[in-house]
């Protein structure tokens, strides 16, 4: 391990998540070497566990995949301390997440007809962007159906079949006069897959960060990973990072590399570039515009349970995250999102972690036995929802300067950010609300939140590229636009948030940095 | 298991006298293949292998020696093929005052008790984990609880072997659901570390096999003593909290004697 502090690297890559790993597989397979600098310790390939680990200890929690600390959020400007939903570790937070792979559409890039875009237009468009998407459902062994209401997508692989009582639900849906197809997954299906939805996938049959990342990368002979090391400050000059400092078993090492790629995830990799302020970068690293860190987006998340019509044969075993459907994607002028099967049965661990979450923010939450008691309705509510399939509507969250990732240097490896729910989204989600409910006429379902829920596992925006130096971080190829060798490869890249998972625009922007960078560095040799 | 490259591998340490000989003689007889880990890979007398048959296969080596088990355990997997159970059975008992007995004889016993454990454990561990699942049983003693005057070294060690085994089932839990670890506390028997009024090592392995057949993930981090499985107590106060809760008490499972015949001679 030791040796792979000396070396000097064609690219660095920050954090091993979903874009570092997929960015740090291309540069290797293009013929350059690659160090992937993860914060998270080596963990089992073999590991199953999820994220409620149970533990506080960060030590511990970094065993699992956890992220180490609270993370400290001010949302509408009530200050709450409380785990997020972030990874550690080769894979990140991919290794956990429920392998939707849905493709944004052309409105969510550039205006269209009838609908402005809010920025104006990404720096590059539906069309440059659409081989990248391909090329990502490759890589990822995406499975699914087309949507009948939207452009056709390739390559899909065949999914595998339902259980006769999902199959029964989506035909209710298309009774309903709704369009459900087979939501797009990266999952392999392999003999005997468990459909790891929110939990680590011991093989390599879920496609993460990992399995379709970092795993390829090194089976090339060119890549390295150096676990347990701690970004701290990239170092360079006005024009060009020549260093990552890092503490490495407690002690500090600069790495050394021909380029650096930032890929710690949009909560992250804003704070690093923070916490590289120097004389010559004032404000932080590559932070010339004065936006990193902002433009901080999640989704809003809508959460209901649908039960199949009466007479549907009982639960049997298959797929759980069954369908995706863009009835809802968008309403007029509206930017709503994609409604899609969470993939959790309603089932009684599922709704105790539900109601625990929010027993955790609200003002009970010192009251021990009052989160024990929460057994008994969640026992009862197991009983009346046991045979409903979950749904999670997303709503497309628009980009705005005030909310923004910030750094505090007394606690480095803390998450802050500072978020406010604007009121145009307050009013976009009740009338996404009002769409649903009318659409769903006919079906038994029930609304399983009240309040809004941001999706804190959705976070993006925070470095986003833009072809004015003023108005974005990056350059339309996700490099700097203050320095001529640091490139971005997470979902901060993202001016606005689409009505879709962030995962495939993640993976097939990667893709594209990845394979301008490569091409960049062996043309200067 | 009619070709017996194919059965599964079980290894014993302390396998030439005892319980650890008990074990490998009804394992065998059961048709898995056995690695026998001891300081005298052919016994006392040199009976180890004595009707054992080819399904038998010795190791000389000391628990003690972390080194030493890394290499066996390396030569197990890549010779005779992936260990599907670990039965860390190997221990010493000396009596002794602890006033007039040099410290390093007391210590010998958590070389060989506890750290003898911790040994096998982290050389066959790996390849378990590689693999997603295995199954480890941890044989100890409540000695530690309530020690005799004279047995220091061994109390000592047994308290150790029994906080390990929680420990380890711990880090595993949670992450790794297809290894399973388990600790067990058997009856007082006729050894040569136990008394001549104890029971007979070959009954108690009955339960020992049943035991170490068993993978299913309940028995994680359980606790058995002989056949019994011992639970953590609760107190009033948490039992009608449960009672609030709707709670159901957990029933202690309890073994089954396996009934196929041993093998070999004792």
């Amino acid at each position: 391990m030791k040796e792979l502090l000396h070396r000097k690297w064609d690219v660095i890559i920050i954090g091993a998540g979903l874009g570092g790993g997929v960015c740090g597989r291309t540069l290797a397979e293009a013929g350059l070497s690659v160090l992937f600098v993860e914060k998270g310790p080596a963990t089992p390939r073999r590991a199953e566990n999820n994220q409620d680990c149970g533990y506080e200890d960060p030590f511990a929690r970094e065993m699992f995949g956890c992220w180490p600390r609270q993370v400290e959020a001010r949302v509408n400007g009530t200050t709450t301390i409380g785990w997020g939903a972030q990874g550690v570790g080769v894979g990140g937070t991919s290794v956990f997440y429920a392998a939707a792979m849905e493709q944004p559409e052309r409105h969510d890039f550039e205006p269209v007809q009838d609908m402005p875009h809010p920025t104006g237009g990404w720096p590059v468009g539906y069309d440059e962007f659409a081989p990248w998407y391909a090329r990502a459902r490759e890589i990822m062994a995406v499975n699914g159906e087309q949507d009948p209401l939207g452009d056709e997508v390739s390559p899909l692989a065949r999914p595998t079949p339902l259980a006769p009582r999902d199959e029964a639900l989506g035909q209710a849906l298309i009774k309903a006069g709704l369009h459900a197809y087979r939501a797009h997954l990266a999952i392999r299906q392999l003999d005997g897959c468990k459909e790891c939805i929110g939990r680590k996938c011991p093989r390599d049959c879920k496609m993460d960060g990992r399995s379709a990342g970092v795993m390829p990368a090194l089976a090339t002979g060119r890549a390295e990973v150096l676990d347990g090391a701690e970004a701290l400050a990239l170092v360079g000059d006005a024009g060009s990072v020549q260093h990552l400092r890092v503490r490495w078993h407690d002690a500090e090492h600069l790495l050394q590399a021909r380029a650096f790629v930032l890929a710690g995830g949009s909560l992250s990799s804003p704070r690093l570039l923070l916490a590289s302020e120097a004389p010559h970068w004032p404000g932080g690293c590559a932070n010339s515009s004065g936006l990193v860190g902002r433009g901080l987006m999640f989704h809003i998340n809508e959460r209901i349970a649908i039960w199949p019509p009466r007479g549907a044969p009982p639960s049997s075993p298959g797929p759980l995250k069954a369908y995706s459907l863009r009835d809802l994607y968008r309403n007029g002028q509206d930017r709503m999102g994609l409604f899609q099967s969470l993939g959790l049965p309603a089932d009684y661990g599922n709704i105790l972690f539900v109601l625990h979450q929010r027993y955790d923010t609200s003002p009970l939450r010192r009251l021990s036995i009052g989160r024990e008691l929460l057994r008994v309705p969640a026992m009862i509510a197991a009983r009346v929802l046991g045979d409903a399939r979950v749904f999670a509507g997303i709503i497309e969250d628009l980009p705005d300067d005030r909310n923004r990732v910030l750094y505090d240097p007394a606690r480095p490896d803390t998450i802050i950010y500072d978020y406010t729910i604007a009121d145009e989204l307050m009013a976009r989600r009740q009338r996404f609300r009002r769409l649903l409910k009318q659409r769903l006429k006919g079906l038994r379902s029930l609304w399983l939140n009240h309040r809004p829920e941001l999706n804190i596992a959705h976070p993006c925006g925070t470095l986003r590229f833009s072809d004015d130096p003023r108005r974005g971080v990056l350059d339309r190829d996700c490099k700097a636009h203050d320095l001529d060798n640091l490139y971005v490869a997470d979902a901060s890249f993202m001016p606005s948030s689409t009505g879709v998972n962030p995962g495939l625009t993640i993976v097939a922007n990667a893709l594209r940095v990845g394979h301008t960078l490569a091409q960049r560095l062996r043309a200067s040799g | 298991m009619s070709d017996p490259s194919d059965s599964p591998v079980v290894v014993i340490t302390g396998a030439s006298s005892g319980l650890g000989r008990a074990l490998a003689r009804r394992l065998v007889a059961k048709g898995f293949r056995v690695i026998g880990i001891s300081r005298q890979p052919d016994g006392r007398d040199n009976q180890i292998t004595d009707g054992l048959g080819n399904l038998f296969t010795g190791f000389a080596g000391d628990v003690a020696d972390a080194a030493q088990m890394r290499r066996i355990a390396a030569e197990v997997e890549a010779r005779i093929g992936p260990v599907a159970i670990l039965i860390n059975n190997a221990a010493t008992y000396e009596r002794g005052d602890f006033l007039c007995t040099p410290a390093e004889e007391i210590c010998r016993h958590i070389e060989v008790n506890l750290c003898g454990q911790i040994n096998a454990a982290s050389a066959f561990l790996p390849a378990m984990v590689d693999r997603g699942h295995g199954r480890i049983v941890n044989i100890t003693s409540f000695a530690g609880g309530d020690p005799l005057p004279g047995s220091l070294g061994y109390s000592v060690s047994k308290a150790g072997t029994r906080s390990f085994s929680k420990a380890l089932a711990v880090e595993l839990a949670g992450r790794l659901p297809g290894i399973v670890v388990t600790e067990w506390a058997p009856d007082m028997m006729a050894t040569h570390i136990g008394r001549p009024d104890g029971v007979d090592p070959d009954r108690v392995a009955q339960l020992g096999v049943a035991l170490a057949l068993n993978a299913d993930p309940a028995l994680h981090g359980a606790t058995f003593l002989q056949d019994q499985q011992i639970l953590p107590r609760r107190s009033l106060r948490r039992r009608l909290k449960d009672l609030l809760l709707l709670k159901r008490p957990v029933r202690p499972l309890r073994l089954i004697p396996d009934q196929t015949p041993p093998g070999g001679t004792r």
